[in-house]
């Protein structure tokens, strides 16, 4: 296991700073009334701090490219099967 | 196990060729679970789409009456108990054993931190009736004019319980992860245990991740 990537202990700190800074942005513009703008926004930054998790404290950065191009095809399947039933279901209404 | 080479070390499974290939496997393994974790919580996402767009100012409205304080706070607890996790790998990596074990720590008070605040929050809704389906029975000024609120409290119940219940599961590894780091079973040879749990402990935070905006900054 010695060909394990250690990540530099720097960059854990400024990930989890930068996830910190990033909740805060979410609360402060969820006062603002952006109209339906406001739960895309949401969405947005949740995404990005979700794949800021995901490819340093999961590691996924440093991973086999093939898994990470799984995950992805995961995550698409995942938003996918939101929008059909979405749509379904609006259209049902 | 007759033909196991003598040298390789004790954490080696006698079913597998080397070192490296039980690590692909672990690693392997790990993954897909997460994966089935994150389709498993898609159908509930599917749930909160459909009632969402069903009933669009209910679920701002009912919204409100979740406190957005404390789901900062949780928040915040979570995305530092995953720091920490991280950083108990980083130190195991180093082989600093008692760094390891003090992260280890943290993480298991800032998960207990997380059940705490979302006591609080459970046992206030039950005091004054905001629950599911049947069992709705809140009727205050800010409630009177809601469509159907027992909906939104359903999947608000549902989501966070279930994360909850991961949180809780995530809380059981850690304490045997404790165990073990400290007992030396966990060293820089050999914690691919630690990676895995680490690994689920940050997916627990990142369904959090949404779990709050989707539930506490709605509107």
């Amino acid at each position: 296991m010695s060909e394990h990537h250690i990540t530099p202990l720097r960059t854990y700190l400024i990930i989890a700073a930068s996830l910190l800074f990033l909740s805060g942005v979410t609360v402060w513009v969820s006062y603002i009334d952006l109209g339906s703008f406001n739960i895309v926004l949401a969405m947005l930054v949740a995404t990005v701090k979700a794949s800021l998790v995901a490819f340093f404290f999961m590691h996924l950065l440093w991973d086999d490219k093939k898994k990470s191009y799984n995950v992805f095809n995961v995550f698409n399947v995942f938003w996918n099967l939101c929008y059909y039933h979405y749509v379904r279901y609006s259209i049902q209404r | 196990m007759g033909h196991h080479n003598p040298d390789s070390p004790s954490h080696l499974k006698h079913y597998f060729h080397d070192v490296n290939q039980q690590y692909e496997t672990s690693k392997f393994a790990m993954w897909a679970f997460i994966l089935t974790e994150v389709l498993t919580f898609a159908g509930l996402f599917v749930a909160y789409i459909v009632y969402r767009s069903w009933y669009p100012d209910m679920f701002v409205d009912a919204h409100k009456l979740l406190d957005v304080n404390k789901g900062l706070m949780n928040t915040i607890v979570l995305i530092t108990s995953s720091l920490t996790m991280a950083l108990a790998i980083w130190a195991i990596q180093k082989n600093n054993k008692k760094l390891s074990v003090v992260m280890l720590v943290a993480t298991f008070i800032f998960a207990l931190v997380f059940l705490g605040i979302k006591y609080l929050e459970y046992s206030h809704k039950f005091e004054v009736g905001q629950l599911p389906g049947e069992f709705y029975s809140y009727m205050g000024p800010d409630a009177a004019h809601l469509n159907n609120p027992h909906i939104f409290f359903s999947i608000y119940f549902i989501m966070t319980g279930l994360h909850g219940l991961h949180v809780a599961i995530g809380m059981g590894l850690i304490a045997w992860l404790i165990y073990s780091t400290q007992k030396g079973n966990l060293t820089s040879e050999y914690y691919t245990p630690m990676e895995m749990i680490g690994i689920f402990w940050h997916l627990v935070d990142l369904i959090w991740i949404y779990l709050f905006p989707l539930f506490y900054l709605i509107g």
